[in-house]
């Protein structure tokens, strides 16, 4: 009888699951495992990227809309949770929320007109975007004190999302990426993921079909612009300093791209395992060689995306999978 | 008369963005790749001419003659190496290894050379012709004259010339051209090695007008795209005019509303233009379509 | 295959950034200055001065017996500021960081560092803000954005107006700056302090740094007719700047600028057409009479290092790395007597150097934590500089003087003449 009920216990249709629980407790143990505040921060660094790149995914990668213009949404959450807190004392709790609203709103006006345009031709207009935001944000000084920036006056406590030590961001930032994940979870089991694979496979098509190609990549778009900005209040909170040329970089929009490319795209694991890789591998290039060879750790960095790119066009997902298959055979034999 | 200045002034910008946009309007109209590299290209042309210069003492213009053939090669190299494994894949993987040859060559360049600005100045840098009130630089002038010839010479090519009339095929119809039996990977390499010579050309005209460091192709990268657009894509003479028209749009708008907005009203025109006509200016209507899929 | 390798390559690097060397014979201290990304050059120019002040440390018998090593952290982003900061004092160990070059940079590293309580030498950075935030571990023994301004205006005052016949009021007053961080505070400074001083302003033209063309800016000062224009740009924009002013014939009596006008690379850029130009800046390239015996002979063994190590005379940077980070060395870490932060803040805040007692001619006093300016050198000021045919000298106030200041500059047609 009990070797029954392991057998039932042990079924394989319960192995997926199995894997994803332990990951997931891997994951929820890491900030605890982890000592010493520089590899926290890295930990902190890998959630916080997983979480933006996440939410650059749901338009990037699940709609078929490669935009290199998130920053703004980045920029736009930091500044407005910022701004709230540090002239009305606004917590950023709300702070994040708010945001979080205006970028949709913002990602909404901007982009439902441009989803007409294709290919390449949206991704240009979403880096002139980028840069439109960014150009603005240092004119109007007045309302985001310009060039010099803003200091977050620290100030511990929880209302204010602003910890003594690291393990409170670490876990804040996993939460972060852990909803994210959820969501994009979510939306590949729905309806709306349905209609999400549909127009990113052929968006004629599917409009033929009778989807409405233009709400699904507004509801896309807005959902992935909220988030981001989530990410980039956090990001305040943490640094506790934001200025317009760092918040709005064009380096940072091709990041969030870049890791859930390298992940694997349009799925809801690729962004996690896309930083898991590239922000350590930047972190400890730079720390490695940053300070004895000028420019060396950047090349490095730069052939090593060459090289996985070019290996490994599907993404780093696509070997988790053949792994998960693996398995699952090895085991379906015994 | 100030307006006349602008204008001028304006011009005279225009033609440095059409010398350098002409390039990627070539590699972008028949390749559809956005190369994120191609300012890193500019850069590597002007320390190229600038070494030429200083260990030589080639001057740059005469340098361009050693560098066309180089840079031909060096596209044709980067395209095979880096572009053509990948073009199967997913548009994005595409662009994303031009962001990693953009970062390789940048931080190779600061490795190096080092971050020091480097300049030229041959006696003919400061020269400036006074034509009544304008003031002309001749460095400017030059580049200006330069970017004509460089379409001139071009537009002859793609228009007399079999393998021209290949190229525009494939940036016109890609679909229509593989029927037509051309051999699209011979194409590509042939179009981005010229576009790399076309910008390999640009170096040198700069390099008395601007000191070379390693991150100076970013500054260059995102208006060569505009004008690239708004040109019309694989379109030289487009690529001209664009290149004149977003000159004179800085000019102005710098002048009559500030300097610090100059930049944003082109990317405001440049997504105007995208949403309204994005086949640019000279580009065929729908030709921004085919080749997506 | 690839991961294995990728991941092998992680543990790699997580090993060797581990190791540290034989402890127990050498004091570690941290470096945090940009290598990488826009500012390298900058960051690298400081820090060789930064380096050679360590140098003549050693050779001089080190601190407490032991030698001085460097532990370096590159400051490409904010972001990468905070976790190089992070690495030094937590995996490193280091007690003590010198640093950074870019306010921005400061300002992001020095969070980190205060709640570690560790000591933040800053030795370039001058945003005011930087001092203002009640930090007790952040010393800098450099200027601050607003001495500019308080050389610059009384400049125009003393010299400029009569040289120009004209009363100092009456003038016409144009600034135009690169819109980052530094530049946008040090024209702002300069500007509320000519205000207050009645200065007549007529116009302020930010353009973003790297701009391809700075013709509209100058055909815009052009049409105001200044007689004197306030310049806080990067050396890449200072060099576009002026050569575009001679093609556009845009005639100044008196540009000068806001600090970095004096940086290497503008000359290299500008050749003789930067003759007259004038910069607000440190007291570098004073009249070593001004100086100290004792600073006297640091200076002039500096700048022997420097010029037999690369074989040119040392760019304003590294004099700034070198003099700041000097003042650290000689006059603080020894009456500490170890680096245990709270010595070294004591000995900091004990310390007090006269006038021209220190290569840079300014003396040294930091404020206590109480002041609203906790941390910054109070005896900090900047002069004036103008380049000359032969290098780039002190020009006021007379007491550092080593030339006389030649104004009007003349105009491009002059110029061509001669």
């Amino acid at each position: 009888m009990i070797s029954d009920l392991t057998q039932r216990i042990f079924h394989l249709k319960y192995l997926k699951f199995y894997l994803i629980s332990t990951l997931f407790g891997l994951l929820a143990l890491l900030p605890l495992l982890i000592r010493g505040p520089f590899y926290s921060h890295i930990l902190i660094m890998i959630f916080l990227h997983a979480a933006a790149a996440a939410s650059w995914n749901l338009i990037g990668g699940y709609a078929g809309q490669l935009s290199l213009g998130h920053a703004a949404f980045y920029g736009i959450g930091a500044y407005t949770s910022t701004l709230l807190f540090v002239q009305w004392g606004i917590s950023p709790w709300l702070g994040m929320l708010v945001g979080g609203g205006v970028a949709a709103v913002v990602a909404g006006l901007f982009s439902f007109p441009c989803f007409k345009l294709r290919g390449p031709f949206f991704t240009l207009a979403t880096i002139a975007f980028g840069e439109v935001v960014r150009i603005l944000a240092i004119y109007f000084r007045g309302l985001t004190r310009g060039a010099i920036g803003i200091t977050i006056p620290f100030r511990p406590g929880i209302e204010n999302l602003m910890f003594h030590g690291k393990m409170a961001y670490c876990y804040f930032a996993l939460v972060t990426m852990m909803t994210v994940f959820f969501v994009s979870f979510l939306i590949e089991r729905s309806r709306f993921g349905y209609y999400l694979v549909a127009l990113r496979g052929d968006e004629d098509a599917a409009q033929a079909l009778g989807v409405n190609t233009t709400m699904c990549k507004l509801m896309a778009m807005m959902l992935s612009a909220f988030f981001t900005a989530i990410c980039g209040t956090f990001a305040a909170q943490y640094v506790l300093f934001i200025e317009p040329i760092s918040e709005f970089s064009i380096d940072r929009s091709i990041l969030f791209a870049l890791i859930s490319i390298i992940g694997g795209i349009g799925t809801a694991a690729g962004p996690i395992i896309g930083s898991f890789i590239l922000t350590p591998l930047q972190e400890f290039l730079r720390a490695w060689l940053g300070g004895q060879y000028q420019g060396l750790h950047i090349f490095i960095y730069g052939c090593i995306l060459i090289a996985v790119v070019m290996l490994l066009p599907e993404g780093v997902i696509v070997w988790v999978r053949t792994f998960v298959k693996r398995i699952t055979y090895y085991v379906n034999i015994s | 008369m100030t307006i006349g200045q602008i204008a001028i002034n304006g011009l005279l910008l225009g033609g440095i963005y059409a010398l350098i946009s002409i390039g990627l309007t070539i590699i972008f109209g028949v390749i559809r790749v956005i190369n994120f590299a191609h300012g890193e290209f500019l850069m590597l042309s002007m320390y190229a001419s600038f070494w030429l210069f200083q260990l030589l003492g080639i001057d740059p213009y005469v340098s361009i003659l050693i560098i066309i053939p180089i840079f031909f090669i060096a596209g044709w190299l980067t395209q095979r190496a880096f572009i053509q494994p990948i073009l199967k894949g997913p548009a994005l993987m595409q662009i994303f290894i031009t962001v990693g040859v953009s970062l390789a060559m940048m931080n190779g360049a600061l490795f190096l050379w080092k971050a020091d600005y480097r300049s030229v100045t041959p006696s003919y840098a400061a020269v400036t012709f006074k034509m009544g009130d304008f003031l002309i630089g001749l460095p400017r002038l030059v580049a200006f004259f330069s970017s004509i010839v460089i379409v001139l010479i071009l537009y002859l090519f793609l228009k007399k010339t079999h393998l021209g009339r290949a190229i525009r095929a494939v940036a016109q119809d890609r679909e229509a051209a593989l029927l037509m039996g051309i051999n699209m990977h011979r194409i590509y390499l042939i179009a981005f090695g010229i576009g790399t010579a076309c910008v390999g050309v640009a170096g040198p005209l700069l390099l008395p007008i601007y000191p070379v460091f390693p991150t100076v192709g970013t500054y260059f990268v995102l208006i060569a795209f505009v004008v690239v657009v708004l040109g019309g894509m694989g379109n030289m003479t487009g690529a001209f005019l664009g290149g004149l028209i977003i000159g004179l749009i800085e000019a102005f708008s710098g002048f009559f509303i500030t300097p610090q907005l100059q930049s944003l009203v082109y990317f405001v025109v440049f997504i105007l233009l995208l949403l309204l006509k994005p086949s640019g200016l000279m580009g065929v209507v729908g030709a921004e379509e085919i080749g997506m899929k | 295959m690839k991961k294995m390798f990728l991941s092998m390559v992680c543990v790699l690097l997580i090993f060797l950034s581990f190791s540290s060397l034989n402890a127990a014979e050498v004091i570690k201290m941290g470096i945090l200055f940009p290598f990488t990304g826009p500012l390298a050059k900058q960051g690298n120019d400081q820090f060789m001065g930064v380096d050679i002040a360590r140098e003549m440390l050693n050779n001089a018998g080190g601190l407490w017996g032991k030698k001085i090593e460097f532990v370096k952290g590159d400051t490409t982003t904010n972001e990468a500021a905070v976790a190089e900061a992070e690495r030094l004092i937590t995996v490193e160990g280091v007690k003590l960081i010198i640093g950074t070059y870019s306010s921005s940079r400061s300002m992001a590293a020095s969070n980190t560092t205060e709640k570690h309580k560790v000591i933040f030498w800053e030795v370039n950075a001058i945003a005011d803000e930087l001092t203002q935030r009640g930090f007790k571990y952040y010393f800098r023994a450099n200027v601050k954005s607003s001495d500019y301004g308080l050389a610059a205006v009384p400049f125009i005052f003393e010299v400029v107006a009569p040289a120009l016949k004209k009363d100092a009021k009456k003038l016409r007053i144009a600034t135009t700056y690169e819109d980052s961080l530094y530049g946008t505070i040090t024209a702002d400074a300069f500007t509320k302090l000519g205000k207050e001083k009645g200065l007549n302003f007529v116009g302020e033209f930010p353009f973003t740094s790297g701009a391809v063309d700075l013709s509209s800016t100058i055909m815009k000062l052009k049409a105001l007719k200044p007689d004197v224009v306030f310049i806080v740009p990067y050396v890449k924009d200072m060099i576009l700047f002026w050569r575009q002013s001679k093609e556009l014939n845009f005639d100044v009596p008196l540009l000068i600028g806001g600090g970095t006008v004096g940086e290497s690379g503008v000359v290299e850029g500008l050749g003789g057409d930067i003759e007259y130009v004038c910069n607000a800046y440190l007291p570098t390239g004073c009249n070593p009479k001004a100086l100290t015996p004792e600073a006297r002979k640091d200076l002039e063994e500096f700048e022997k290092i420097y010029q037999k190590k690369f074989g040119t005379k040392p760019p304003i940077l590294a004099i700034t790395g070198f003099a700041n980070t000097n003042v650290l060395f000689r006059h603080v870490l020894p009456k500490a007597g170890s680096l245990d932060p709270e010595a070294v803040r004591k000995a900091a805040l004990a310390v007090d150097i006269p006038e021209g007692g220190t290569a840079l001619g300014f003396g040294v006093k930091f404020n206590p934590p109480e002041d609203k300016m906790a941390g910054h050198n109070a005896k900090a000021f900047a002069i004036i500089q103008q380049y000359k045919k032969d290098g780039l000298f002190v020009v006021w106030p007379k007491k550092y003087a080593l030339r006389k200041p030649e104004l009007p500059m003349p105009t491009w047609d002059a110029r061509k003449k001669k």
